[in-house]
């Protein structure tokens, strides 16, 4: 896609300095604002804006990947621990509308939230009628 | 897997508010939830976290994630959701069977996951240099 530089980078190649390793379908390189140190970023090699235009026939392969990159930059890191996350929309924080997934190091007090905030305390009332909503909502989705 | 609550949930030994099952996989509300609508997918075979999550699941993983994410999004008039998931202790995991969350976001909701810091070019290179000693 023009002017995604996801797809330049699948297409050109990552900047040097940041590459880390591909698949035939997949990318992962290091992400340029880390939250942690080795904060790294895994992106399809074919454009999709998000996860759910995302093609799920090569998922085997992304997940294989996804594990060998991530027990990589852990060990190389010394960290002890990770987070998978992926941003979909501009209002979940998604910022390069190319789908990707972040590897986040983690080691024990380094200072950065365990959670994500806030957390809300709800009755069960509440969260049977929510229940009831998405189950609604998952009858008329097909894909 | 013997005292795993996720497991007790698969087998209904524990209740849960489910909201979809695939042939693998379960989703059910979170009951801390981060916003509204915030919910948990899980394999119904015991794994722990990621890295020995069955790759094979992959595809019915992505499949069902985009299904139920799609009538979160939806039910809860959202604007967009994370996929996320904590892998040790050390990131938060609390119980140790692999979940995914799904967490619907809306605009200036308040949410916070995680500030960023910053890194030189010849950190970024380091790091990398590192890390693909260790790709295998």
């Amino acid at each position: 896609m023009d002017n995604c530089v996801f797809c330049t980078y699948a297409k050109d190649g990552v900047p040097e300095h940041r590459y880390l390793a591909e698949t035939e379908h997949f990318l992962a390189f290091l992400d340029w604002s880390p939250v942690s140190p080795g904060h790294t970023l895994i992106i399809p090699k074919k454009h999709s804006v998000a996860l759910l235009d995302s093609p799920a026939e090569h998922a085997t392969e992304l997940f294989i990947f996804m594990q060998s990159v991530a027990s990589a930059v852990l060990t190389a890191t010394r960290s002890s621990g990770f987070h998978l996350h992926q941003n979909n929309g501009k209002d979940a924080t998604q910022s390069v509308f190319h789908t990707h997934f972040h590897i986040i190091p983690r080691r024990k007090n380094d200072g950065l939230p365990l959670k994500i905030l806030p957390q809300i305390r709800e009755t069960p009332e509440y969260f049977k009628t929510l229940q009831e909503k998405v189950k609604e909502h998952l009858e008329t989705v097909s894909f | 897997m013997q005292d795993c609550i996720f497991c007790k949930i698969v087998k209904k030994e524990i209740s849960c508010n489910m909201i979809a099952e695939s042939t693998n996989l379960i989703a059910f509300l979170d009951i801390a939830p981060n916003t509204e609508g915030h919910s948990l997918i899980i394999p119904k075979k015991h794994s722990t976290n990621l890295l020995d999550f069955p790759e094979y699941l992959g595809n019915e993983l992505i499949e069902f994630t985009r299904r139920v994410s799609t009538a979160i999004v939806a039910a809860t008039n959202s604007d967009g959701f994370n996929l996320s998931l904590n892998n040790g202790s050390s990131a938060g995991q609390i119980v140790f069977h692999t979940h995914f969350h799904v967490i619907p976001r809306k605009q200036n909701d308040g949410v916070s996951v995680g500030k960023h810091i910053t890194a030189t070019k010849e950190q970024l290179a380091a790091t990398q240099e590192k890390i693909k000693q260790h790709i295998k």
